[in-house]
């Protein structure tokens, strides 16, 4: 297209992807601006930028996870010597604090950063008005136009809400609000069987609250189910109450100020009630994309999911707009494979790179109580793929038996989980796995002295060293 | 007592106010530990140096000021003086300064941290 555009890239989305691009872009001597805007949530909740991440996911998660967690140490304390007076209180106020304040402090970080690498920020709601134009419209109103030569669309997503679900809507908060809330949320209902909902289950838990989840069906679906069921297992046995094959119908306040939630029990069809402080639904999230006027320029999503529909390179049906990050279908909705796409495209952008973005043998961790890390694929994935006679302890039967996926449960879960990927993405075989050395006395060791195969039904659990 | 600047109108009002005084600002931030720790010590340096002027600007309710004075990190002291630099000219300037007109709006000293023993020496050595 001919014409002077205001700049060579923007990014809609100050999160993950989007940042990471435009970082990029910009240290490769391009004119880059970024707009950014949250809309708060139903709650009220808003905060500034960086994204989901930052503000609302991974970042407060693992503060609060690691809050739940030193609970655990103190009280094992006493038995390796230390005097420390039992029962130890949690002060919620005061974690809710700290974590608010760092939180702040990377919003920080990131504006300054911009500020560094010469990339204008805007905190505007942006909206396509051509496919090389967008409307950015301030909190207070007033509008700008602002074109670019290339765009990128990294708005991610929100926590969906049950809106058919009565009271869901004005009684309930999700994932947005429960890392901002300044009180205890006290006793918690928490609904949805997701990694969401099973690691603000597991840190509430932690901290002292009762706390139940309230599950449709399976927990983690898209995960290794033995994992699973061991991840729900530890969390019950730690004294998160689980409310299996329910589904909530109604959430209604009480005069006292608790809500009582009304929910049929599938197997049995009986109808139960229950009171709690908070309801908390994790029931999925969706992609930002509704208020972007996607049609004004031409752009195609997946009409279930909404999610932008993307090519290997990351284009979108435009040729010269791209998508990143949870927004983009079929991208798995993780900030260090946004980061890496966004930086890989900015590369390509700026013909310094023709790599495109390998998301094969991602690793993650779910941070549950008892940590859940895997990389490749889960047993039913492998089945699927090369069939039951061909899998063995999701590695391949056939010499070398290459590894096709690991599944780790235990403290440090993604620490572990970390290295193990390397060898995994570079196509290590189980005959690898056997030469290497353990490290003693370490959790990790035992992936290394993996020897027992389900098939055999020999009993796995380590009783010495 | 410590002056809350909310913008570039009200500082330059406040160094124009300020005279041939040394003006020692400070960049916070509410979600900053270092800065609470050192607010105390900040308001007592404001009450013991009668000719200082001290002043705070928060980053995040000034997010443009913070920008125009390039803050990196908080807390963040800057200090201003009529005088541009502190070379030999400008203390022969200052000898004259009260006569001038002119107001300065780039600081002649900055550092950062919450060192208060280290700002007290320099306050000391600057006014």
């Amino acid at each position: 297209m001919e014409g002077k555009q205001d700049y060579d890239l923007l990014v809609i989305g100050g999160g993950s992807g989007g940042l990471a691009c435009a970082k990029e872009a910009a240290q490769l001597g391009k004119k880059v601006a970024v707009v950014d805007y949250v809309e708060p949530s139903p709650r009220g909740t808003s905060w500034g930028l960086g994204g989901t991440c930052v503000n609302v996911g991974c970042i407060p998660k693992k503060l609060m996870h690691q809050a739940a967690l030193l609970g655990g140490m103190i009280r094992d304390a006493p038995h390796y010597g230390w005097d420390v007076a039992q029962p130890v209180q949690h002060d919620w106020k005061k974690m809710a604090e700290a974590v608010q304040n760092h939180v702040k402090s990377l919003n920080w970080g990131h504006r300054v950063q911009l500020q560094d690498r010469k990339v204008k920020y805007f905190n505007i709601k942006a909206s396509f008005v051509n496919e090389h134009t967008i409307s950015g419209v301030t909190k207070g109103g007033k509008e700008t136009l602002l074109s670019a030569e290339h765009i990128v669309i990294a708005t991610g997503g929100r926590p969906k809400y049950p809106t058919h679900i009565e009271g869901a809507l004005e009684y309930g908060i999700t994932s947005d609000d429960i890392f901002w809330l300044k009180d205890s949320p006290g006793k918690t209902l928490v609904v949805g069987a997701s990694y969401v909902a099973l690691e603000c289950a597991g840190f509430l838990t932690g901290l002292g609250l009762d706390t139940t989840v309230m599950m449709r069906s399976i927990p983690l679906r898209g995960f290794d189910q033995q994992m699973s069921s061991l991840v729900t297992e530890y969390m019950a046995s730690q004294g998160t109450h689980f409310l299996k094959h329910c589904i909530p119908s109604r959430v209604q306040k009480l005069p006292d100020g608790q809500l009582q939630v009304t929910w049929e029990d599938l197997t049995s069809g009986i109808e139960n009630v229950g009171t709690f402080d908070t309801v908390l639904w994790a029931i999925g999230r969706i992609p930002e994309t509704r208020s972007l006027n996607l049609e004004n320029a031409g752009i195609n999503t997946n009409p279930n999911s909404q999610k932008i529909l993307v090519d290997a390179q990351e284009a979108t049906s435009v040729p010269h707009i791209y998508a990143i990050g949870d927004v983009a279908e079929g991208r798995p909705e993780l900030t260090p494979t946004a980061i890496m796409a966004g930086k890989l495209l900015a590369q390509r952008l700026c013909g310094q790179s023709s790599d495109v973005m390998d998301y094969s043998n991602v690793p993650t961790t779910i941070f549950t109580p008892l940590e859940y890390g895997c990389v490749g694929l889960s047993e039913e994935e492998a089945i699927a793929h090369y069939g039951e006679e061909h899998v063995e302890m999701v590695c391949l039967r056939k010499p070398p038996q290459l590894v096709l996926g690991l599944h780790l449960l235990g403290p440090n879960a993604g620490e572990v989980t970390q290295g193990f990927a390397l060898g995994i993405k570079f196509g290590a075989s189980y005959k690898q796995v056997m030469q290497t050395v353990g490290i003693h006395p370490t959790c990790a060791e035992e992936v290394v002295k993996l020897r027992i195969s389900k098939r055999s039904g020999l009993d796995p659990t380590v009783t010495g060293c | 007592m410590v002056q809350i600047i909310k913008d570039k109108d009200e500082l330059k009002t406040f160094l124009k106010a300020a005279g041939c005084k040394l003006v020692v600002v400070e960049f916070s931030a509410k979600w900053c530990g270092p800065c609470k720790r050192i607010y105390p010590l900040i308001r007592a340096m404001s009450l013991q140096y009668g000719n200082v002027m001290f002043a705070n600007v928060d980053v995040d309710d000034s997010k443009e000021l913070a920008q125009e004075y390039h803050i990196n990190s908080v807390p963040t002291f800057q200090m201003f003086k009529q005088t541009q630099k502190v070379t030999l000219f400008s203390r022969l300037k200052r000898a004259t300064c009260c006569y001038g007109n002119g107001f300065v709006s780039e600081p002649i000293f900055e550092f950062c941290g919450a060192d208060a023993q280290k700002l007290e020496a320099k306050i000391q050595e600057l006014m």
